[in-house]
């Protein structure tokens, strides 16, 4: 859902009230960017309700495997790193489309994609490794609660793969595409977003507990 | 922008006309009114809902329907009544009028607001169509674990309740971020957040409730989908899961809702009220604050759904607390309205009287409340007809009768036509005897020990005379609902004409023309004041119109700008409204055929993704 | 606008508050409800809230109802009057109406607590009480039906739960399937069996009686059909109906011929999977204890009347009389079923 406000629509009343400012009739953000605010700020309640369930569910399966059975911290870690990576990818990218470098910035777009193909990827894995040591997500709580939140978090990635696509083609398309970098500064929301949620769940899944 | 270009694609704009409009409408008009349409069909279905349970109960050891079937519809009148009745009549209603309202043009986000609306349906449809595909819902409209786990409900019914639920979240979501954009970002000139209309604050309430609450149920749901159908034990005991898990998640979402279906409702009252007393409303600080702690105490009070469940007294004491804090803000509300009534010249119109009828109920509601709010009383009262008593006086006494009230008062601006009087006082009258006589015998059978959502009742209970009169009271009801559809027929065909301010509004609304046309206001005005339009027709003062030359003297500049023809052509030819689109519709059909493969195979799920991923793309490069 | 030419609406707002008002006290005539006739210490305390949260309630209706028709019948507008004076609120009012409910609910609150405080303290009794001044009850959900089991006394019944009055019974409530909630609304207020926890509740049981409760969390199909029989017994009758409960029942030596012949059905059909009846062939423990089953007046959740003919009946089609329910049908004639039924109120 996130990706469709990304939309060069103009806000119909704003444009008129600009000329005839009297007192502060809008918070001064764009309406996509206020919109995505929101939107995130949704999305962190979401992610909350699926940590705390994780969290409150931890260490109550009735069998194993258990974490520590299972888990690879090593392959896990270079993950997470190739995600922090993507972000900073993505903050070249937008600075270069504040140049207007919009080929480096499609190029650090691309990076940050791919990075998030690798992420992805990683994830892959590292879910075929666990089912071949028997945790599924019918196995136990563990799994359950597991798979459920990385999986959800996974998918989220995927979306926003799926839209910096999009972004890089409307780019490479048009290459004086107006306001290029608001475009990317959106989908870098998100993005961030994403990432600042795996490091919790880094954090929380692979670290503490 | 050169005039003559940009006509003639609004000329073209215009064009699709019939079925085709409304598919792919982006207008807030539209959408509201599609959304209001389609809340009252539910209604419809949820009352229906309503007759077959009251005709079973009518009598004890009936048998009218199969004890399967009692509880697949009870399960989805209350979904229905809540889901696809209660939150789309009142986000139907923002929809038309929070732009109109705040002096915008249409929503922030047009497209969404349609996806919003088509995901609503869809929700619906997901929802309704497993009673042709092997058997409704029939866990409750809050679906306790472990009994909506396949072992407990075997047919899909469940299946097609969390997606739905899930589908008609994202619609919520979607328009929860839509209200907050344009209420925070769109206002017209001068009007300052604390010259914002009431129903704008409550609304702009409702959706920050929206965006906190509804995840917390996507997640239930989606936690009990994949226990249902990959085996994931969340609520499974024996491996140690646990069924709260889901009263918690559940009611972290379902007393916020109670929120939002309520919040809009006195945001109605607040534009009412005030108007047929001519007076402005009393206290308008207080009403806004109240709302906003009402917000924030809402998500402090789930536990009170779950006084039986033998959480620690010490848990149980602090939830009574805040649920009995919550009754401090609602009684602002509902003593501001009758000081804005004090002292007021009353125009007994069938607005007041909804907006009255309003008042009297929900005292009722809310003071039936605060008995459930006692956790000794609430172990006695709780899951019996009293409870039902309780919030039908909230959601019927309360949410009904000022989406009502709102009704009667906004038709004219939605279709140019008034509602006839005359019908709208018979059916008030009707509802109001066909309610209490359905709801108020409730009480009592609660505290006799009836418990809800039982089938049947044994005889010599003396429950039988109270069970029937509550029948009676529901066709009664049902009588009332009919004369309003009638209305509506009616006045539509040969309803006297409107004109832009039937009732000497006070709002921006009034300004344009009934109904409005599709950029909503030729010139935006500006605003000065809480009731801009008022202070034009009266002066700020009410009983001295001319004494205030200033005040008057701007308003005429800015508010009605001598709007004439010409201005209207120009308007039409040079304001630049959104196209219509399909994405929106075929995005959330792709997101409903996802949902029907997750219940019947991946290759329905992947045509479902492919729809999806082609109507996103096709969103991102559409011209608007 | 045309102007208004009908009666006042404050006189039919009178009429429909009086029509109210008349239901209300029709209900009075007809007996107070369950719950304001407590037969333990319990829902005494809790009644006795009940009427006090309702005075108050009632003195806040009567003055904001009044306050409103006061209102519609003195402010509604008059031709030629004018506007009305445009105030827009009253700081002291608002004061007002914001601190006398605060103070209500305080009052309400402290309430709460100190009937809180008492249901939430469980008395405490020493291991060697004699059961009738303390006794421990198992209740176990079904669905849908109640297992009650004595762990102390070594009885295990269904449905029908015997308590001696002037005791104190402790309860734990615990659930095999789903969440069912347990409650008698003249002992005291629900507690939730569910799944994987266990929760207690206790009664001060004071008035002798039969009372009936039922399960009040929505269980699935035949959640209306899961009622409960509670006997407040002075504590002879309790005693009695404790060594009856742990004396076996008849040796099949001493059953008559045609009880005899019921019991080879019941032995000789899949009722002894699901059964249990002590000194028989019956150990199933999925279904109810019958050992003593026709000691209790009732079965089937406390649906229906325990006599030869209903259980007849029930034994021959038990889906037709509660569809369902966990019993299959066991394909028996009707005679046979009727020759069940025989032995099965022989069960004393």
């Amino acid at each position: 859902m996130a990706n469709l406000t990304n939309t060069n629509l103009t806000s119909p009343a704003s444009v008129d009230a600009a000329s005839v400012e009297v007192e502060h009739t809008s918070m001064g953000v764009d309406n996509r960017k206020l919109g995505m605010w929101v939107f995130l700020a949704s999305e962190a309640l979401f992610f909350s309700a699926l940590i705390a369930t994780y969290v409150i569910l931890h260490g109550r399966s009735t069998g194993g495997p258990t974490p520590r059975d299972v888990l690879s911290l090593p392959l896990v870690s270079i993950n997470t790193f190739v995600l922090i990576a993507s972000s900073m990818a993505l903050v070249t990218g937008l600075s270069a489309a504040q140049r207007q470098d919009i080929r480096k910035a499609i190029l650090w777009l691309a990076v940050t994609a791919g990075l998030g193909i690798v992420f992805l990827g990683g994830q892959v894995y590292e879910f075929s490794h666990l089912v071949t040591d028997k945790l599924l997500i019918s196995t136990n709580l563990f799994g359950a609660t597991f798979f459920t939140l990385t999986g959800t978090h996974g998918l989220h990635v995927l979306s926003g793969i799926i839209w910096l696509i999009l972004v890089i083609v409307q780019l490479v398309q048009k290459r004086d595409l107006p306001h290029a970098d608001f475009k990317i500064e959106m989908v870098g929301l998100y993005w961030h977003f994403v990432d600042l949620i795996w490091i919790i769940i880094f954090t929380l899944v692979y670290l503490l507990i | 922008m050169a005039a003559t270009s940009k006509a003639l694609p609004l000329l073209q704009r215009r064009a699709p006309s019939g079925i085709i409009r409304w598919l792919t409408t982006t207008d807030h008009k539209d959408i509201g009114i599609m959304y209001i349409i389609t809340s009252i069909l539910f209604f419809g279905v949820g009352g229906i809902e309503a007759l077959i349970i009251r005709i079973q109960l009518a009598r004890p050891e009936n048998t009218v329907v199969t004890p399967e079937a009692y509880n697949q519809i009870f399960t989805m009148h209350g979904t229905t009544m809540v889901f696809l009745f209660g939150m789309p009549i009142l986000i139907g209603i923002a929809n038309y009028m929070v732009p109109l309202m705040i002096g915008a043009r249409d929503m922030a986000f047009p497209r969404l607001n349609a996806l919003s609306f088509w995901t609503l349906v869809l929700g619906g449809v997901i929802m309704y169509s497993s009673f042709l595909l092997g058997g409704a819902p029939d866990g409750g409209w809050f679906a306790y674990a472990p009994l909506t786990t396949k072992a407990y409900s075997p047919s899909h019914g469940m299946d097609f309740w969390a997606l739905g639920i899930i589908v008609t979240g994202i619609g919520s979501i979607a328009g929860a971020i839509n209200l907050v954009v344009t209420i925070l970002n769109m206002r017209a000139p001068g009007m300052t957040l604390f010259k914002m209309p009431l129903f704008v604050w409550q609304m702009l309430v409702t959706a920050f409730l929206l965006l906190f609450a509804i995840p917390s149920l996507t997640v239930d749901s989606i936690l009990l989908f994949l226990e249902r159908n990959f085996s994931a034990p969340f609520f499974a005991a024996n491996a140690g899961g646990d069924p709260l898990l889901w009263q918690h998640l559940f009611w972290f979402f379902g007393h916020p809702e109670v929120y939002i279906l309520i919040l809009p409702a006195f945001g109605i009252m607040s534009e009412v009220v005030p108007v047929f007393s001519q007076k402005p409303i009393f206290g308008y600080r207080a009403i806004v604050y109240s709302g906003i702690l009402i917000g924030f105490l809402g998500f402090g009070v789930w536990a009170h759904h779950m006084f039986a469940v033998g959480m620690s007294p010490v848990a149980d004491a602090i939830f009574s607390l805040s649920s009995m804090l919550i009754a401090i803000p609602t009684s602002i509300k509902i003593f501001s309205w009758i000081g804005t009534m004090w002292g007021g010249s009353l125009r007994f119109q069938t607005p007041l009287l909804y907006a009255i009828g309003m008042i009297a109920m929900f005292l009722i509601g809310g003071l039936s409340g605060i008995t459930v709010a006692i956790v000794p009383i609430d172990l006695q009262v709780t899951d019996t007809y009293y409870v039902v008593a309780h919030f039908h006086y909230v959601l019927f006494g309360g949410t009904v009768f000022a989406a009502f009230a709102g009704i009667y008062y906004w038709f004219p601006k939605w279709t140019g036509k008034m509602l006839s009087e005359t019908l709208g006082k018979w059916q008030f009258w009707i509802m109001l005897i066909g309610f209490n006589l359905t709801f108020m015998p409730m009480h009592l059978l609660g505290m006799d020990g009836m418990p809800r959502r039982v089938y049947t009742y044994g005889s010599g209970l003396g429950w039988d005379i109270w069970n029937e009169l509550e029948t009676i009271g529901s066709f009664i009801i049902a009588i009332a609902i009919l004369i309003f559809i009638w209305n509506v027929v009616i006045s539509m065909i040969k309803g006297k004409t409107a004109g832009n301010d039937p009732w000497d509004g006070f709002t921006l609304e009034w300004t344009t023309s009934s109904p409005p046309p599709r950029y909503d206001f030729a010139k935006i005005p500006t605003v000065h004041s809480l009731r801009p339009l008022w202070d034009q027709k009266h002066g700020a003062d009410g009983n001295m119109p001319t004494e205030t030359p200033k005040a008057t003297a701007r308003t005429e500049a800015s508010l009605r700008p001598a709007i004439t023809a010409a201005d209207v052509a120009v308007a039409a030819a040079q304001i630049h409204m959104p196209a219509g689109s399909w994405a929106p519709l075929l995005l959330a059909t792709g997101i409903t055929i996802l949902c029907y493969g997750m219940i019947y195979g991946v290759a329905l799920a992947a045509a479902g993704i492919i729809l999806s991923l082609a109507s996103v793309i096709y969103w991102t490069w559409q011209k608007v | 606008m045309k102007p208004e030419t009908r009666l006042p609406n404050f006189i039919r707002y009178a009429g429909v508050l009086m029509a109210v008002a008349a239901l209300l006290a029709a209900a009075g005539c007809s007996g107070l409800p369950a719950m304001l006739k407590p037969a333990s210490e319990n829902a005494s305390s809790i009644a006795n809230l009940i009427w006090v949260t309702f005075g108050i309630a009632a003195v806040v209706f009567v003055i904001v109802e009044g306050v409103l028709m006061l209102t519609i019948a003195r402010y509604r507008n008059k031709p030629g009057a004018g506007m009305p004076r445009q105030s827009t609120g009253n700081t002291a009012v608002e004061i007002a109406w914001t601190a006398i409910p605060a103070i209500a609910l305080a009052v309400v609150f402290a309430l709460t607590l100190g009937t809180l405080n008492y249901l939430t303290t469980a008395p405490t009794w020493a291991k060697g009480a004699s059961p009738t001044q303390h006794v421990n009850v198992r209740i176990i959900g079904h669905e849908w039906w109640w297992e009650i089991q004595y762990p102390d006394l070594g009885i295990t019944t269904a449905n029908e739960i015997h308590v001696p009055v002037g005791a104190d019974v402790s309860f734990k409530i615990e659930s095999t399937d789903v969440i069912h909630s347990f409650w008698v609304p003249q002992m005291g207020g629900k507690t939730d069996a569910i799944p994987g926890h266990i929760n207690n509740s206790w009664w001060h049981v004071t008035e002798a009686g039969r009372f009936t409760g039922q399960c009040a969390e929505y269980c699935g199909t035949e959640h209306a059909l899961m009622r409960l029989v509670v006997y407040a017994d002075p504590p002879d009758t309790f005693n009695a109906w404790m060594a009856n409960q742990k004396s076996p029942p008849l040796a099949t030596d001493k059953l008559a011929p045609d009880e005899k012949l019921g019991q080879q059905i019941v032995m000789t059909h899949a009722c002894t999977a699901c059964h249990y009846i002590q000194g028989t062939k019956a150990v199933g423990r999925i279904g109810p204890d019958l050992t003593h089953f026709a000691s209790r007046s009732t079965f089937a959740g406390a649906s229906f009347e325990n006599h030869g003919v209903n259980v007849g009946a029930w034994v021959y089609d038990p889906q037709k009389m509660k569809p369902g329910n966990k019993m299959p049908g066991l394909g028996l004639s009707l005679a046979e079923a009727q020759m069940v039924a025989v032995y099965m109120e022989s069960l004393k």
